[in-house]
């Protein structure tokens, strides 16, 4: 199955989830935006630690890679939110 | 702050975005140094930013017939239609700014400032990479961080011309089209709303050269890119900037 969120919190920057899932496995991930991430290839690597992850690991693993990530825009807990929303 | 001055002219997108990042690779390597260039858009573009998807926000085909070149860029934001505007970029070694990021578009974006004060043009920075007047943006901006230096690159909008911009950039449905052109006219402003006059390129480069110069106290040296800087660039447009591959990276 495979469903697209966009977010835009106030104030915030645009973040679209395109989430492609089984039950409650993620299989792929693309995260995309007008946001800021630095360093800017923190993008793949947090889109491949999704890649065949449990909805009940996406926190977790979210938080594993953005930290020490600077975030514009953007911030941890709204990913988290729209992968699980995208995923639901 | 020692600073090289280049105004390199307009070129197409893919060698613009390549001599940007040929220079962070020379300064970074020791072989170039601080630099503020100046430069347009020939022919048209529109650049996304690096974590945007191409065909979510480009018309591709109406690009191609209207001649519009499309871009994605290193850095980070939004979307840009690249018309009427001056373009800079400020590269400097990391060493040369606040390791905070928002202070560091401060900082830049304090030259942008300065230099629409040359105008009479009363902007002030709006975090976290905007320039406004009167509550309307004049100028975008985008930063990376890499190999040890800063490249920020930012429009200062000449003029702007929101029904091309809302054609070529993707807009859901006609009338949230005319929706968002009315309310980007109400948030999006340039020199030439702000100023009621026409401002040339040689004008504005004066202009806001002589702004970075006194709000960051560059020194500079005008100068135009190395010889190895152009082969890098050209480099990198043929292989990376105009490529599929890049391009429709994500």
């Amino acid at each position: 199955m495979k469903k697209e969120v966009t977010t835009k919190k106030a104030g915030g920057k645009l973040l679209r989830v395109k989430v492609d899932y089984t039950g409650d496995t993620i299989n792929n991930v693309v995260l995309g935006g007008d946001f800021f991430m630095h360093p800017e290839e923190k993008i793949e690597e947090l889109e491949n630690s999704l890649k065949n992850t449990k909805v009940a690991d996406v926190k977790k693993r979210v938080y594993e890679v953005v930290d020490g990530v600077v975030l514009y825009g953007v911030d941890a807990d709204t990913i988290v939110e729209s992968v699980l929303e995208a995923a639901k | 702050m020692k600073c090289r001055l280049i105004d390199s002219g307009a070129n197409s997108a893919g060698y613009n975005m390549g001599l940007d990042e040929s220079i962070l690779t020379h300064i970074s390597r020791g072989e170039s140094s601080t630099t503020l260039r100046f430069y347009a858009w020939e022919p048209k573009a529109v650049s996304i930013g690096y974590f945007q998807n191409i065909n979510d926000e480009v018309d591709i085909h109406l690009c191609k017939e209207k001649n519009v070149d499309v871009v994605r860029r290193v850095t980070g934001g939004g979307a840009v239609y690249h018309d009427m505007e001056l373009t800079y970029s400020f590269i400097t070694s990391q060493d040369n700014l606040p390791a905070d990021v928002l202070e560091s578009y401060k900082i830049i974006c304090g030259g942008l400032v300065a230099g629409f004060g040359e105008f009479g043009v009363k902007a002030e920075f709006a975090p976290l990479n905007d320039v406004v007047t009167g509550g309307k943006k004049i100028s975008g901006n985008a930063q990376t961080r890499r190999m040890g230096c800063v490249l920020q690159h930012g429009t200062i909008l000449l003029s702007v011309d929101l029904q091309t911009m809302f054609s070529l950039l993707k807009i859901s449905s006609e009338k949230i089209r005319e929706k968002m052109i009315a309310a980007a006219s109400e948030r999006v402003t340039s020199l030439e709303k702000a100023i009621g006059r026409k401002v040339a390129y040689d004008e504005a480069l004066k202009a806001f050269t002589d702004g970075f110069q006194k709000s960051m106290g560059l020194e500079y040296t005008r100068s135009q890119p190395s010889e190895s800087e152009v082969k890098y660039a050209l480099n990198l447009q043929n292989t990376k900037y105009i490529s599929r591959e890049w391009n429709f990276k994500r």
